[in-house]
C-alpha cells in the first residue's frame, strides 16, 4: 500500500515518541515504511500498522532494539577509548595537543611529583583522545554507521570519564589539592564540552541531513 | 527456534548474500524456510546489533526512496564465523539426530 502524508507523519510521529537515537529511529522507520509498502494496496493502515507493530513486539519491543543498538555503541566506543590510550603517544603531534601540553608546562607550579609525573601526559592523553573521538563520531554520522556514531548520552560519558575518575572523587572526598591549578581544571572541562558539543551539534545535523530528518 | 541458531541464520544469510537490511533478512527466511520459520523484528535487531558489536558484521547507509536504509554485511572476522558457527550447527543436528533417533522422513 501506498502511505499518505499523514500517514507517513503518523509513522514517524510514532517512532519519534518511543524511540530517542537518531539511528535507530531511522532503522526502524525504513523497516515500517517498507513493511507497509509491502502489504497488499486494499489494506487498512491502522490494521498494517499493527501488524507491523506485533512483529517488532510493540513499544516494548521498540525499546529492546533501541537498548540493545545503544548498548552496542557503548561497547564500540569504549573499546575504542580503550583503544584509544595506545594511540597516546602518536597522539602528541597534534596540534591542540602540543598547545595544551606547552600551556600546562607552564602554567603548573613545579616541585609536585603527581603533577609532574601524571598531570601533563593526563591532559595529552584527554585532549588526544577527545580529538579522536570527535574524528570519528562526526565521520560515523556522515556515513550513517552505527558503532562509530557516538549517540549523544554515550559520548559526553566517556569523555568525562578521566575527570570523573580522577579528579570529582579526589576534589569531593579527600583534602588534598587538585592536581592542577583551578584554571587549568576550569580549562580541562571547557575542553570536554566543547569537543563534546561540536561532536553532537555536527554529527546529529550531518546525520539528519544525509537522511532527510530536517530540510 | 532453538537458541543460538539466530545469529548462524543471519551469518549465512549475509554470507551467501552479501548484503542485506532487516526486513529483507525477515522474508528471506520466511521464503526459505516456505513461511514455517517466523522470524520477529523484535529478535532480529538485538542480534543484529550484538553481531555488529561484537565485529562480525558491518553496516553502511544508503538513501533509498528518500530513507536511510541499513545494511548489514560480514566483516572479515565474520567470514570466519560463519564456517565454525556452520560446523557448530552441524554436529548439534547430528547429535540430536543420534539422541532422538530421527529417521529421514521418504515422502
Amino acid at each position: 500500500m501506498k502511505l499518505t502524508y499523514q500517514q507517513d507523519a503518523a509513522v514517524r510521529e510514532y517512532l519519534n515518541r518511543y524511540i530517542k537515537y537518531n539511528e535507530v529511529k531511522a532503522e526502524m522507520y525504513d523497516h515500517v515504511m517498507t513493511a507497509l509498502e509491502h502489504t497488499p494496496e486494499d489494506s487498512v493502515y491502522g490494521e498494517a500498522m499493527n501488524t507491523v507493530m506485533n512483529d517488532i513486539g510493540g513499544i516494548k519491543g521498540l525499546k529492546a532494539i533501541q537498548r540493545s543498538a545503544k548498548r552496542t555503541v557503548i561497547k564500540a566506543m569504549v573499546k575504542q577509548y580503550l583503544q584509544s590510550g595506545k594511540l597516546v603517544l602518536s597522539s602528541f603531534w597534534m596540534l591542540p595537543v602540543i598547545c595544551i601540553t606547552g600551556l600546562a608546562y607552564f602554567i603548573l607550579p613545579t616541585g609536585q611529583p603527581f603533577m609532574e609525573l601524571f598531570g601533563i601526559p593526563f591532559m595529552g592523553y584527554l585532549t588526544g583522545s577527545g580529538v579522536r573521538l570527535w574524528q570519528k563520531a562526526t565521520r560515523g554520522y556522515t556515513e550513517g554507521s552505527v558503532v562509530t556514531a557516538a549517540f549523544d548520552t554515550v559520548v559526553p560519558f566517556i569523555q568525562f570519564l578521566p575527570v570523573t575518575i580522577l579528579l570529582i572523587p579526589k576534589m569531593m572526598f579527600f583534602s588534598f589539592e587538585l592536581p592542577f591549578p583551578p584554571v587549568v581544571f576550569v580549562s580541562i572541562i571547557f575542553l570536554c564540552l566543547l569537543h563534546v558539543a561540536t561532536a553532537i551539534k555536527f554529527s546529529s545535523t550531518q546525520f539528519d541531513k544525509a537522511n532527510g530528518l530536517v530540510a | 527456534m532453538l537458541k543460538g541458531t539466530l545469529q548462524t541464520i543471519i551469518l549465512k544469510l549475509l554470507e551467501d548474500n552479501g548484503r542485506m537490511y532487516g526486513y529483507e533478512i525477515t522474508q528471506k527466511v520466511k521464503e526459505v524456510s516456505a513461511g514455517e520459520v517466523m522470524l520477529t523484528e523484535g529478535a532480529l535487531y538485538p542480534a543484529l546489533h550484538k553481531l555488529e558489536g561484537e565485529g562480525l558484521l558491518q553496516t553502511t547507509s544508503e538513501i533509498v526512496d528518500g530513507r536511510a536504509r541499513k545494511y548489514y554485511s560480514l566483516t572479515p572476522q565474520g567470514g570466519k564465523a560463519v564456517t565454525s558457527k556452520m560446523e557448530e550447527a552441524r554436529a548439534f543436528i547430528e547429535q540430536l539426530q543420534n539422541l532422538l533417533d530421527l529417521k529421514p522422513a521418504i515422502k
